[in-house]
């Protein structure tokens, strides 16, 4: 933007008014002056009319213009003014002249004058007074209170606490341009609470607790997705593994694909797996390039934090996303369930026997011995060789009946659950009275406290049949 | 040592942090054939750190909330030679995370790589361009180990305070074992190695480089390996004195140590390797590294 000490001279408007007034001088001059009146003098003389006219036309629509620029934008407004100003001048100047060759002339002669002192002394005020900058200091003189103006954001959803601004490069505001804010991200909400792909799952029978690796960290940082079917026949949960690319994403993908098009069979090959991924991965691509990006950036610009550059999309797609998987289809009807399992997220069959629920049996480890660092994924890049995932999937197919319990737990929660199985310890029982979230939590500190539930994304479905 | 130490992993709440100490003094300058190249010691070891971090990067994870990577893990290099320097720009002696260096390299150059092409059946050198953090350096006289030590020892205690629920810190010595500074290195090493977090002692392991042309040793249990092991007398110092100065290799790494080196190891096993070949120096570095790769979970 321009400098206060330099007056800004719109060009068009200063050819215009120009170009009015030496039309106006010209008729002035044929008027007084004893040129006969030919032919040729009168087209001239209506020529110059002509533009007169036309370059007063102008400089009016100009005026209107740049006046809608100066209430659009505060910081034209000076250098808008000094132009209005300018113009009226030239026109008062015109209309003074066109008085005197006698068109209707007091009243021309009146407006003249009016307008231009008016905009005379106006354009004089207007530049003894200054810039608003100039206008801030003396005020700040007078008042001595906070520093100019800091810029407002527009409609931000900020937290409670209070937003700190932390640019000290900049205490006065820069003419013209608002300077860089920087605000921390502690201070600002997680990204993606709202979004599709990190939504959580209310199931009105089922149970559905979920606690973050750390605890007291917000649900965007958990890895583990579920998604339940409102008629609660369809049930996903997917373990994201860390050292993959964006995994909560894709997670909650395959588990929506699941919903869409549960996966079983007795033996499940690439081809099929293949086909069953093709949408996941189409849309998990998108989602990375379409809102992951451009989100975080749009971050990273209020955080000063690096933009993420193509190069490290582009590493992100060739690393990809990683997650397990277990599926459930309940047929109540037919008091039939069936799973499908890749990974280490686990199912648990609960028998009641008599007044007492049992653990019968878990898919797809049978010992707390299995769960490795490394199980088999389900990922996102288009290379991956399926053979190796499909050969491990597993699919089962049982019968239950009323009363019995189905737990889905991921690798933390179904390792600790195997170990009080082999252990023949009760205290597995504590979850089935849990009846909040806030107790899951409680419980799953207490254990991570005492050690014997390793620090991970904890998840838990409880299932009645 | 009780078996529940070092199993932490590697995350933002619980960062690592890995030391490197590098020897940069003119005896590092000493040339050694691979192959069919001739590099030096220095030479190696600034690339075997270069690859190594690139690595690290490499398998660092994006961070979904900001973009760039997972801020997991903090990075220290120093060079010791006549002095001690830090060696990572932008570091001013202190840790870097690993975020931070990826985003700034000291720049790009074109490296000779082996590669394994399998059209050819056979290993070919391929130009690559790769990002470097360290500059080979290879010119003093002196050998100021054990001030590398004690600065490191010094990082250490002003970055242990806010990190005790981590894994303990690594701190890798890569040398000619050549020492000839001030002080004790024995003893630096002793107070680097009583440090600690909730998870276990600070671990400290040392390559030796050489062109004695001797026999590589990896990971001895006892001294007598050494004495076994090496006929040239003060070589054998030397290594001795690195194999002392080592920490024994904790449970939880002697498993992930076998399969990568595939040795059998024998419990209380110590962190040194002596007479390492490029790829041996690669694979202890990314063994060191390793905590890295438990960030599943």
């Amino acid at each position: 933007m321009r400098d206060s000490t330099a007056i800004p001279i719109n060009i068009p408007l200063l050819c215009a008014a120009t170009g009015s007034v030496v039309a106006a001088l010209a008729l002035y001059m044929w008027t007084t002056a004893a040129i006969p009146a030919s032919p040729a003098n009168v087209i001239a003389a209506l020529l110059t009319l002509v533009i007169l006219l036309f370059t007063l036309s102008y400089s009016a629509f100009e005026i209107i213009k740049q006046v809608s620029m100066a209430r659009r934008d505060q910081h034209l407004a000076y250098s808008i003014g000094i132009n209005a100003l300018l113009g009226s001048l030239l026109a008062g100047l015109v209309a003074f002249i066109l008085a005197n060759i006698g068109m209707h002339g007091l009243l021309f002669n009146a407006i003249g004058m009016a307008v231009v002192i008016l905009s005379g002394a106006s354009l004089l005020l207007f530049i003894s007074y200054g810039a608003p900058e100039t206008a801030q200091k003396t005020q700040d003189t007078l008042k001595n209170t906070d520093p100019p103006a800091r810029i407002v954001l527009p409609a931000l959803p900020i937290s409670h606490k209070q937003v700190t601004l932390l640019d000290e490069e900049a205490p006065t505001l820069r003419r013209g341009r608002p300077p860089n804010p920087r605000f921390r991200l502690e201070d600002l909400p997680p990204l993606f609470q709202d979004d599709m792909l990190y939504r959580r799952p209310h199931p009105k029978m089922a149970r559905f607790y979920t606690t973050t690796k750390v605890s007291q960290e917000p649900d965007v940082l958990n890895e583990d997705a579920c998604l339940i079917s409102p008629d609660e026949t369809h049930f996903a949960l997917c373990d994201g593994a860390s050292n993959s690319s964006l995994p909560r994403s894709w997670a909650t993908l395959l588990s929506q694909q699941w919903l869409k098009e549960p996966l079983y069979s007795r033996s499940i090959d690439a081809i099929d797996l293949e086909y069953w991924l093709k949408e996941p991965r189409m849309r998990w691509q998108e989602w990375v390039r379409q809102v992951w990006w451009p989100t975080v950036n749009e971050r990273n610009t209020l955080t000063g934090d690096h933009p993420v550059r193509r190069e490290q999309i582009e590493e992100i797609e060739r690393r990809g996303a990683s997650a397990t998987l277990l599926g459930l289809l309940l047929d109540r009807k037919n008091r039939r369930w069936t799973a499908t399992t890749l990974g280490d997220t686990s199912l648990f069959i609960l028998n009641r026997d008599g007044h007492d629920l049992k653990i019968s049996h878990s898919i797809p480890f049978s010992s707390s011995a299995n769960f490795t660092q490394t199980p088999p994924l389900l990922s996102s890049r288009i290379d991956d060789n399926l053979a190796y995932p499909a050969a491990r999937m597993r699919t089962h197919r049982e019968l239950y009946r009323p009363g019995d319990v189905l737990l889905m737990a991921t690798d933390a929660l179904a390792k600790w659950l195997l170990i009080q199985v082999e252990q023949r310890s009760s205290g597995w029982r504590r979850l089935l009275a849990l009846d909040s979230q806030q107790s899951f939590v409680h419980f799953v500190e207490e254990q991570r406290e005492s050690g014997l539930l390793e620090e991970d994304d904890t998840t838990l479905v409880i299932i009645q049949l | 040592m009780t078996e529940d130490t070092y199993r932490k992993s590697w995350n933002r709440q619980q960062r690592g942090l890995l030391i490197f100490l590098l020897d940069q003094s003119g005896s590092m300058d000493q040339a050694i054939q691979v192959g069919t190249r001739t590099y030096t010691n220095g030479q190696m070891a600034t690339s075997a750190l270069n690859s190594l971090i690139f690595s690290v990067i490499k398998n660092t994870p994006p961070d979904p909330q900001r973009g760039g990577l997972k801020d997991y893990c903090d990075v220290l290099v120093l060079g010791y030679g006549d002095q001690v320097k830090p060696l990572l720009d932008d570091g001013h002696g202190k840790p870097i995370s690993i975020r931070e260096l990826a985003a700034h390299p000291k720049g790009k150059r074109l490296v000779l790589v082996e590669r394994y092409d399998s059209r050819q059946g056979k290993m070919v050198a391929v130009k690559e361009t790769q990002l470097y953090w360290i500059d080979c350096v290879a010119d003093s006289r002196l050998t100021e180990m054990a001030q590398a030590l004690d600065q490191a020892h010094q990082a250490l205690q002003g970055w242990l305070p806010q990190h005790y629920q981590s894994f303990p810190p690594i701190v890798i010595n890569i040398t000619d074992g050549i020492h000839n500074g001030q002080g004790n290195p024995i003893e630096a090493s002793t107070r680097i190695r009583t440090l600690y977090t909730n998870d276990g002692h600070v671990l400290l392991f040392s390559c030796h480089l050489t062109s004695s042309g001797e026999q590589g040793l990896i990971f001895p249990r006892v001294a007598q390996q050494i004495d076994a092991s090496i006929s040239n007398q003060d070589e054998r110092g030397w290594a001795r004195q690195l194999f002392t100065m080592s920490s024994i290799l904790p449970a939880s790494m002697i498993q992930k140590a076998r399969t990568s080196f595939n040795v059998g190891l024998e419990d209380g096993a110590h962190g040194f390797i002596y007479n390492a070949t490029p790829g041996d120096l690669i694979d202890f570095l990314r063994w060191g590294t390793q905590p890295g790769d438990n960030l599943r979970g």
